[in-house]
């Protein structure tokens, strides 16, 4: 089964279009996002995030926010040890 | 809506005011949605309840705003819903490889006439999608 939609969500107060594509096949959820405004290539490249797994997008949200944050705090450690800030 | 209709991606007024003026002036139910990107024809679709009040016909000019016609017509094919729906991919220009891709998308191509019998032959082919 294959389903496309369109949705909006907004970032930084400003509101911003996708295309998602879901193809479920076994037991497995295929999701395609299409960010549409070029804004986002300097975040994510082509503006595409693929996501497959068994359970839903919301899933993708919760391990990416934690994994972001987590690497995000450990880089922050390691870059920290290494600059001295003089007065 | 419950009679049989014509759904167009067009960016370009005057195209779409000439198609306007063609179907009002042929058919009494005005059957005739414009939206003027890709995007805009994909939420429209998602919006419609039941399968049997999709469009009879989506025709998608091929440089569009947001998502063009080729982007939209890929999209429309991957969806098990909407990739019976017929499409002609009606453009002005057209590369070699642009149309060999519509064409094995299932799409039928149409180049936008330059002259007013042009339309009318363009317009006859579309009518046969609408039942009056």
């Amino acid at each position: 089964m294959a389903r496309i939609f369109t949705t909006s969500f907004e970032f930084n107060h400003q509101r911003y279009d996708a295309v998602v594509t879901v193809i479920t096949q076994n037991d497995q959820l295929n999701f395609h996002i299409r960010l549409l405004d070029v804004d986002f290539h300097h975040l994510i490249p082509n503006g595409v995030v693929a996501y497959t797994g068994t359970s839903g997008f919301e899933q993708l949200e919760m391990i990416n926010n934690t994994v972001a944050q987590s690497l995000l705090r450990k880089l922050g450690e390691a870059i920290s040890k290494h600059i001295v800030l003089t007065p | 809506m419950s009679h049989s209709y014509l759904l167009y991606a067009e960016d370009d007024e005057d195209d779409t005011d000439i198609m306007k003026e063609m179907i009002l002036s042929h058919s009494h139910l005005n059957p005739l949605v414009c939206v003027d990107n890709g995007f805009a024809l994909l939420e429209h679709l998602q919006q419609i309840p039941r399968q049997e009040s999709y469009p009879s016909l989506i025709i998608l000019d091929v440089r569009l705003p947001k998502l063009d016609g080729i982007e939209t017509l890929e999209l429309l094919r991957t969806d098990d819903l909407y990739r019976l729906i017929p499409v002609v991919m009606f453009s002005s220009k057209l590369s070699k490889g642009e149309k060999e891709r519509c064409q094995a998308l299932g799409a039928e191509v149409l180049l936008k006439p330059l002259t007013y019998s042009g339309w009318l032959e363009v317009f006859d082919h579309f009518s046969a999608y609408i039942d009056e």
